[in-house]
């Protein structure tokens, strides 16, 4: 396991965390807004298969060390609302999504 | 074509290691990659669009190299997202261990 990401075939990089539990407060972390909106992004999560989802993404809020922001990530200083959709939902162990889709665009194939 | 999609592919990660130790000419990226000239030529080309490879003209020869400023890039991007989910992952364990702690303390 490495923190650093584990660049795949398919061209899509794997992060794995162990988490402190239980499962049901990790699961509620990703999918509540308000707990989503400590560690990544808040906004309503429609939580079942092609479900909508909006991320709203606040950065400078985030964490109270400021660490300078990724240069490619700079747009979304002052909040960025990001469209997607939920691509498999099993709680509590498993959610896909996709993100920074067009809004309205139709759900993409699931990523695995 | 980005150039995280033009790594992806095996074979255009071979002509990247090969380019690695010094330029080559198509024909010897051909003859390397035991593949077709066409298939190879197309890898070349997707490489190209990505800037992580660059050519030349040498009369009849073309010849490939890596690109540095392309490549930097790259590495840079994905240096990004590393630390992006880094840290984001950080603060979502950090979330869930300050939970704990207050539930420690609420039981005290």
């Amino acid at each position: 396991m490495s923190d650093h990401g584990v660049v795949l075939e398919s061209g899509a990089i794997r992060f794995e965390r162990v988490l402190p539990g239980p499962i049901d407060r990790v699961w509620a972390y990703l999918t509540d807004p308000d707990k989503r909106g400590k560690w990544l992004a808040s906004g309503p999560m429609d939580l079942r298969p092609g479900g909508a989802i909006e991320l709203r993404f606040r950065h400078a809020d985030l964490s109270p060390a400021a660490e300078p922001i990724p240069e490619r990530f700079k747009n979304m200083e002052n909040g960025v609302t990001s469209h997607g959709h939920v691509t498999r939902c099993e709680p509590p162990r498993l959610l896909g999504m996709t993100w920074n889709e067009a809004p309205g665009k139709a759900p993409k194939t699931p990523p695995r | 074509m980005d150039s995280f999609l033009a790594v992806a592919d095996p074979t255009r990660r071979k002509i990247i290691e090969l380019l690695g130790s010094g330029e080559r000419s198509a024909g010897e990226i051909t003859q390397a990659l035991q593949v077709s000239a066409p298939a190879a030529s197309q890898h070349l080309k997707a490489l190209r669009d990505a800037r992580l490879v660059r050519v030349r003209v040498a009369g009849q020869r073309r010849i490939y190299s890596l690109d540095p400023a392309g490549l930097d890039e790259f590495d840079d991007w994905l240096r990004q997202v590393r630390r992006y989910w880094a840290q984001r992952l950080d603060e979502l364990e950090r979330a869930l261990r300050g939970e704990d702690i207050q539930r420690g303390r609420d039981e005290k």
